[in-house]
């Protein structure tokens, strides 16, 4: 497919009065960068016979960029959101005429039949695409890193272009190449141009917080009944919160202060009895309203939070290795712990403190008003400061609360990270420096802490300050009333005791943004997550493998984390079922990305696995991993027993078979003389197993689980030599009629493997038996004869 | 009990390290002779100073024992002992209670929180005791649900088999300080 973006103005007008479009581009990219080193615009035109580069003159890049009609690299470049990119376009259509005078010409200009070659080169910050033309190497263009991606699609496709046309002078047939789709190429939302975060597609500026509240709501929706019972408990709470007051008006006007002719004394007492009694009785069945509420809405939301929590933690299951390079665990930790319970407690306190008071804000108003209006508007002239002075706090509010959180994340990053690497600070003694690291981040927890505690307590007391002005004003206005006697001293006392009732609950209210605020951001937290998508999916029909023989064969693989960084190159190797293949090489060969790759944690970039002959990514997971066993250098084991650990893959595993499977490990004899045999504990707890012990269990794990095809990382370290041997019988064991990979540094235990493959700069240098390679005196001879020299020094050393 | 030379007619060699050996209930036979355990292998061997330990002691007690010789090597493993005759199970009964000395508490009569330290008086079927517990929830192990494994500061066991079978008062100080 053709890879052609927008031509500028300019530049098409003279491409095509050279009658370029009578022959159709197959690429048209530009440059944001000129071969001498400075920002400016270039174009890289190619057709099926041609190469162009043409400069688009002009002063102005940002006119360039404009003429671009779509905008969208002015867009990349600039940042500016689609409204400055409309202006800029009209600035360009005004002068359009001066740009297109001078037709331009190319400034390189070559026939593709005198391409041999070509390549990308990537230096700091931008690249450059080269070229063999005529024999003669020819800068064709530079580039910023931002177009670094475009250019090594069209560097190869130029490449393979150049050698497919050899290939079939040669006589050759082969497909012509293609221009690969660039998957992942758009970091920035397609709506707003703004750059979107790392492993999200999801755009932060046009995600709207209604939305994350409408998605939040569809986790409600199984609750419906309960919702509308616990609104109901509401309403009723709040009309039984509003009838004290209102019972206090007869209280006064009928037994205390009568107003005109008073009642008999026995008379008044009576109505005293009544009313006090009709208060009791209000309070009391609020109360049980209440208690009956609070309790149906900690239920619902405690349900809530489960059911999210189980969900995020789910995903985070499915998730690939990919997804967890990027992040610290600490922080995955606190989103499905903290930011749950975070949205949970706004969800029981938020709602009820939010929607309560709105109700009896509603109820006062309409009792106020209906008393007296004129009163009611005496008692909201502080209504406006509030609103402006909340207003105005809401936004440093909700930037203040966020950086505490995130200081007191860091904060944890550096505890998890120092106290679980204490053996290495312990070490090389930098207690101290662990300190003086830890220091400066507490302070600012503490700081941000302070700065958020402060503003808040300014700022509440403030707004209770204003907000009781209204009732000054009332006792004022009011009791002038009640001296001109137009006024009972009942109405006056109700109005205040309404009127108290009225900021009480907007000083809540105005809570509420935070509150608000804090449960969206953690909602959209979590939903960031549940957004991102397992990137190795399982395809829509999976072939089944129940079985695996344990043929495995790499397909001209390249892969790198970084798409453009390859670790491996075309590395093809076809393994026989049963066969052991030893994996050497220097650390950084890719040793351990070929493992990555054979657990499918990844999937190659280019080329393919195959295991059976079956397409690794056509082959269920499940099927594959639970195939593949895993003996890896630092030996995870879970918490919990020793029996629970060596049947982790095989949960139904009966007794007799994890035991028959640590007796195959060398591993039954020291767990049977441990006080809890199988039963013993293991994990954060497991403090009383050696790491041969630990290495063993791993061992019987494998072994328990079976799998067809198995993977030894360096299986073999940091124990004696006598724990060595019977770790080495119990591999032995483990391997024999599997598929096996082996990676090892001490390359003498390799000494079993049926073939070597001897790994550099991600490519296969060698591959044969040990005595081959070692009789070959290449690559694996070095590197042996490097190791016995090490292991000369060391001994010399003790 | 080292020191008893196990007077043992060699048997067939088992020199094979990587299976398990399973030992037929029905031949064998336990005496105890003063504090030595003798096993008797019907047809082939007599170990003196032999040692039966539990391989799942908290999820299988009453199966899968791991008999040794005197030299501390495994001899076979015994899955069932309801096969074995009454004066051997006895025996081996008699060979458990000594090896595992884990009072099962019966009732917790009172803890005493003090400085991080906790001092329970329980009865346990091994008879009344105090024994003290650092940290609050470090010294409990909870293998099953229901089931608490209590360590005490000098590494003594004590075992509440089953919580709900438990007195209230007891529970509540099981629930309170686990």
């Amino acid at each position: 497919m053709p890879l052609i973006e927008p031509l500028p103005k300019s530049l098409r007008a003279s491409v095509e009065a050279e009658g370029l479009a009578g022959e159709p581009a197959v690429v048209a990219v530009s440059t944001d960068f000129l071969p001498h080193g400075s920002y400016g615009r270039e174009w890289l035109i190619v057709t099926p016979s041609r190469l162009r580069v043409f400069t688009v003159e002009g002063n102005g890049t940002e006119q360039d960029n404009a003429g671009n009609e779509r905008g969208w690299l002015g867009g990349r470049l600039f940042g500016g959101g689609n409204g400055a990119g409309s202006t800029d376009t009209e600035k360009s259509n005004g002068s359009g005429a001066g740009v297109n005078g001078p037709a331009p010409s190319p400034r390189l200009e070559a026939k593709l039949d005198t391409l041999t070659s070509a390549r990308t080169q990537s230096f700091v910050g931008g690249g450059a695409l080269e070229a063999i033309i005529d024999g003669k190497s020819v800068e064709l263009l530079r580039f910023t890193a931002g177009r670094q991606r475009t250019f090594s699609q069209v560097g190869r496709y130029l490449d393979q272009l150049a050698k497919h046309r050899a290939a079939t002078a040669k006589g050759e047939a082969k497909e012509p190449p293609t221009i690969d789709e660039d998957k992942d190429s758009d970091k920035r939302c397609p709506r707003c141009r703004i750059l979107l975060p790392e492993g999200t597609k999801i755009c932060p500026a046009c995600v709207n917080k209604t939305r994350v509240l409408v998605r939040l709501s569809g986790y409600l929706r199984p609750y419906r009944r309960q919702i509308v019972i616990i609104t109901l408990m509401l309403l009723a709470g709040t009309l039984m919160g509003l009838i004290t007051p209102y019972l206090s008006r007869p209280l006064m006007d009928v037994v205390l202060v009568p107003h005109g002719e008073p009642l008999p004394k026995a008379e008044r007492e009576k109505w005293l009895a009544a009313i006090v009694a009709g208060m009791l009785l209000s309070q009391v069945v609020g109360l049980a309203i209440h208690i009956t509420r609070q309790r149906a809405a900690a239920w619902l939301t405690h349900q809530l939070a489960h059911s999210l929590r189980m969900e995020l933690y789910q995903h985070l299951q499915k998730l690939s290795l990919r997804f967890y390079d990027k992040r610290q665990v600490g922080a995955l930790m606190s989103r499905v712990t903290q930011d749950t319970q975070q949205l949970e407690s706004v969800l029981t306190t938020g709602s009820q403190v939010f929607v309560m008071p709105l109700l009896t804000l509603v109820g006062v108003v309409a009792i106020l008003v209906s008393m007296d209006w004129r009163l009611f508007l005496c008692v909201i002239v502080p209504l406006p400061f509030v609103v402006a002075l909340t207003r105005r706090t809401v936004r440093r509010l909700r930037h203040v609360w966020p950086r505490w959180w995130h200081t007191r994340m860091r904060l944890h990053a550096v505890i998890n990270d120092s106290l679980s690497g204490v053996r290495v600070v312990k070490a090389f003694a930098q207690e101290d420096r662990e300190v003086s690291r830890f220091g400066p981040r507490s302070l600012a927890v503490a700081e941000a802490g302070l700065d958020a505690e402060r503003t808040w307590s300014t700022i509440m007391p403030a707004l209770g300050f204003l907000s009781g002005l209204g009732a000054l004003v009332v006792w004022y206005v009011g009791g002038r009333g009640v001296l001109d006697e137009k006024m009972t001293v009942g109405t006056l006392t109700t109005f205040i005791a309404y009127a108290g009732m009225l900021y009480g609950p907007l000083n809540t209210v105005t809570d509420a943004p935070r509150w608000f605020a804090q449960a969206m951001a953690a909602a959209e937290r979590i939903f960031d997550i549940l957004d991102t998508a397992p990137d190795v999916p399982d395809v829509g029909e999976p072939v089944r493998l129940p079985r695996i023989e344990g043929r495995v064969t790499f397909e001209n693989i390249t892969f790198g984390y970084d798409p453009l960084k390859p670790v491996l190159h075309e590395v093809s190797l076809d393994v026989a079922p049963g066969e052991m293949i030893g994996l050497v090489g220097h650390s950084g060969a890719g040793k351990s990305t070929t493992i990555n790759l054979l657990c499918r944690f990844y999937d190659p970039v280019r080329g393919r696995l195959l295991i059976d002959g079956v397409d690794a990514k056509q082959i269920a997971q499940k099927d594959l991993r639970s195939q593949i066993g895993l003996v890896l250098q630092d030996t995870f084991l879970f918490s919990g027993t020793v029996a629970e650990n060596i049947a982790y893959a095989r949960p139904e595993a009966t007794r007799e078979e994890i035991m028959a499977a640590a007796k195959a490990a060398n591993a039954h004899d020291f767990i049977a003389a441990k006080p809890d045999g199988y039963d013993t504990p293991v994990g954060d707890r497991g403090g009383s197993l050696s790491g041969g012990e630990r290495q063993r269990i791993a061992i019987a794990r494998a072994i328990l689980h079976n799998p067809r095809i198995l993977i030894l990382d360096e299986a073999t370290s940091s124990v004696d030599t006598d724990t060595e041997k019977q770790i080495q019988d119990a591999i032995a064991r483990l391997i024999k009629g599997r598929t096996t990979f082996a990676i090892a540094h001490r390359l003498s235990t390799l000494r079993n493997a049926s073939r070597l493959v001897v790994l550099k700069g991600g490519k296969i240098e060698e591959m044969g038996t040990h005595d081959e390679l070692m009789a070959k005196k290449g690559e694996f001879f070095r590197l042996v004869e490097m190791q016995q020299e090490m292991s000369r020094i060391k001994a010399i050393a003790r | 009990m080292q020191t008893n030379q196990p007077m043992q007619t060699q048997a067939p060699s088992v020199t094979d390290t990587t299976t398990l050996r399973y030992l037929d209930a029905a031949k064998l036979r336990l005496v105890r002779r003063g504090a030595t355990l003798c096993v008797t292998i019907e047809g082939e061997v007599t170990h003196l100073g032999a040692s039966f330990a539990r391989l799942f002691p908290l999820s299988e007690p009453d199966r899968y024992f791991t008999l040794r010789g005197g030299d501390g090597k495994e001899v076979g493993l015994l899955v069932d002992a309801r096969g074995l005759d009454a004066a051997s199970l006895a025996g081996l009964a008699e060979e458990l209670r000594r090896r595992y000395v884990v009072p099962q508490i019966q009732r917790v009569h009172g803890v005493k929180e003090r400085f991080g330290t906790l001092e329970w008086s329980v009865t346990t079927d091994r008879g009344d005791c105090r024994f003290t517990t650092r940290g609050l929830r470090e010294s409990v192990m909870q293998p099953t649900p229901g089931r608490y494994l209590l360590t005490d500061v000098d590494g003594n066991r004590y075992d509440v088999a089953d919580y709900d079978a438990l007195d209230a008062t007891s529970r509540g100080f099981i629930t309170r300080y686990t």
